[in-house]
């Protein structure tokens, strides 16, 4: 793709208003999801590791579902249950007055949808592999089991965590299929770099060339800093 | 061991299975059949057209539906097909840009024109044009055939189309209207099915799409019989089935 780029017109095409607008959309929605992934991943993964409760081999199918399924059909899923007409999009329309689709909100659902799993994931196989010896010999000292949790346990999935992070932003920065299915092609609110590359491609081919290469730099840009940053050898 | 317990040999007979599975199933496109590709509003229109063709000339059709933006540009990477059937005739020239046609210069076969389309019941009670101002629609993107004619209906009628998304295709901006995700969205008359509820527009019949239909250099000699076919007395009556207009006579 390097190759077939016409870098004399890529900083045109790259600062054209509605392709600077795809980027800010795509970086806002990208980090609002891996935000949210952090949010609720988190605790997610944590109980996927530790808890003994039943019922958990059905939890951990629902939450890494959306991993396996085709991107549109994920965006199906959430039309159906939080769209306009959808069994809980209903009641958010007709109690509060707000729709989710065809906004940046809903782009970010979206996002966010597909990405969890891998947050989930990173998480839970770092928690389920933590040495317990230390959380014992914090407990015995006498901290209490929250305190170990916040200055023992998480700190030492801290490379996890942050990994986590860089793999649903990714994850999230390139999703598509649920993306337009849900939240629609809104040029203002929704239309992240992938629907850009999308509508590029079957009109112009050297604009996708142009847009693919974009998101290839901003990525690796992003996740070259994370890992010289973060992602250490304990 | 017997022979079905012989792991070797089992293992050796299921590869020579799977070998001759997959050579005899590998072949998604007979050589022997008629390669035709049609903008997505044509769906049901040519499947009928092919097989009606099949059975007069006995020879297998291959259908291939896509929307027109999406023909175009697989034409232009160098897709082999026999016959192309586009939505309107600026896509057309840009697939002539590209390929070299056949003797003949592509053919209108058919027209089409937009209506009003909302879901069942009209829940937000749309009556025209004016009335998408300030209400959730969709429509086609406008790099595709019915996104054009949607932008080119607007400034005739001098309505500023502000629509909350624009669909790859027009059977996607159908999609949305059946889901009741949109309050209107303007769709080809030959889209309206009985999930959604149609409104004309006024005037909106005199602006036309015109649908062109062409073959290219080196393709199969069925592939003007298919042509002739679409614009012969039975193609028509099957295109006016389901809706289109006939071709304005030049």
């Amino acid at each position: 793709m390097s190759q077939r780029t016409p870098w004399s017109t890529f900083i045109e095409i790259a600062t054209e208003e509605s392709v600077l607008r795809s980027i800010t959309l795509s970086l806002i929605v990208a980090t609002s999801a891996a935000a949210i992934c952090f949010l609720f991943g988190l605790p997610l993964g944590w109980v996927l590791a530790k808890s003994q409760m039943k019922g958990l081999k059905i939890l951990r199918a629902v939450v890494l579902l959306p991993m396996v399924l085709p991107p549109v059909a994920g965006g199906t899923a959430l039309l159906f249950a939080l769209g306009r007409k959808g069994f809980i999009g209903e009641k958010l329309d007709s109690w509060f007055g707000v729709t989710l689709p065809f906004t940046t909100a809903g782009a970010i659902i979206a996002a966010t949808f597909v990405s969890l799993p891998f947050f989930v994931l990173a998480i839970e196989t770092a928690a389920t592999q933590l040495d317990p010896q230390f959380e014992e010999s914090s407990q015995s000292l006498g901290a209490s089991p929250t305190r170990t949790f916040f200055t023992t346990s998480l700190p030492m999935t801290r490379s996890a965590i942050f990994a986590g992070i860089a793999l649903s932003w990714a994850r999230a920065l390139g999703e598509f299929g649920a993306t337009i299915t849900f939240a629609g092609d809104n040029p203002e609110r929704t239309r992240t770099l992938p629907l850009q590359l999308f509508v590029a491609l079957e009109t112009s081919p050297e604009r996708a060339m142009v847009l693919g290469m974009l998101m290839v730099l901003i990525s690796l840009s992003v996740l070259i800093t994370l890992r010289g940053k973060w992602i250490g050898t304990q | 061991m017997t022979i079905l317990t012989d792991f070797r040999y089992t293992s050796c007979l299921s590869t020579l299975i799977f070998i001759f599975a997959l050579v005899n199933f590998s072949c998604g496109l007979p050589a022997d059949s008629l390669h035709v590709m049609a903008a997505s509003s044509l769906t049901e229109a040519f499947e009928e057209i092919a097989e009606e063709f099949e059975t007069v000339h006995d020879i297998k059709v291959s259908l291939t539906i896509a929307g027109s933006a999406s023909i175009a540009s697989q034409l232009e990477d160098g897709a082999k097909v026999d016959v192309v059937a586009l939505a309107d005739e600026e896509t057309m020239q840009r697939v002539i840009e590209s390929r070299e046609l056949s003797q003949q210069a592509p053919k209108i076969f058919a027209t089409n024109y937009l209506v009003l389309a909302t879901p069942l019941g009209n829940p937000s009670n749309i009556e025209d044009l004016e009335d998408l101002e300030g209400s959730i629609t969709a429509i086609c993107s406008e790099q595709v055939p019915c996104g054009k004619l949607s932008f080119q209906l607007a400034l005739q009628k001098q309505i500023e189309l502000r629509p909350s998304s624009f669909e790859p295709n027009v059977r996607s901006v159908r999609a949305k209207i059946e889901l009741g995700e949109v309050d209107a969205g303007l769709i080809y008359v030959t889209d309206v099915n009985e999930q959604v509820n149609y409104i004309r527009i006024e005037e909106a019949e005199e602006i036309k799409s015109n649908y062109p239909i062409a073959s290219f250099d080196g393709a199969r000699v069925e592939a003007s019989d298919f042509i002739d076919f679409v614009l012969s007395p039975t193609g028509q009556k099957i295109l006016e089935k389901y809706g289109f207009g006939g071709p304005v006579d030049y």
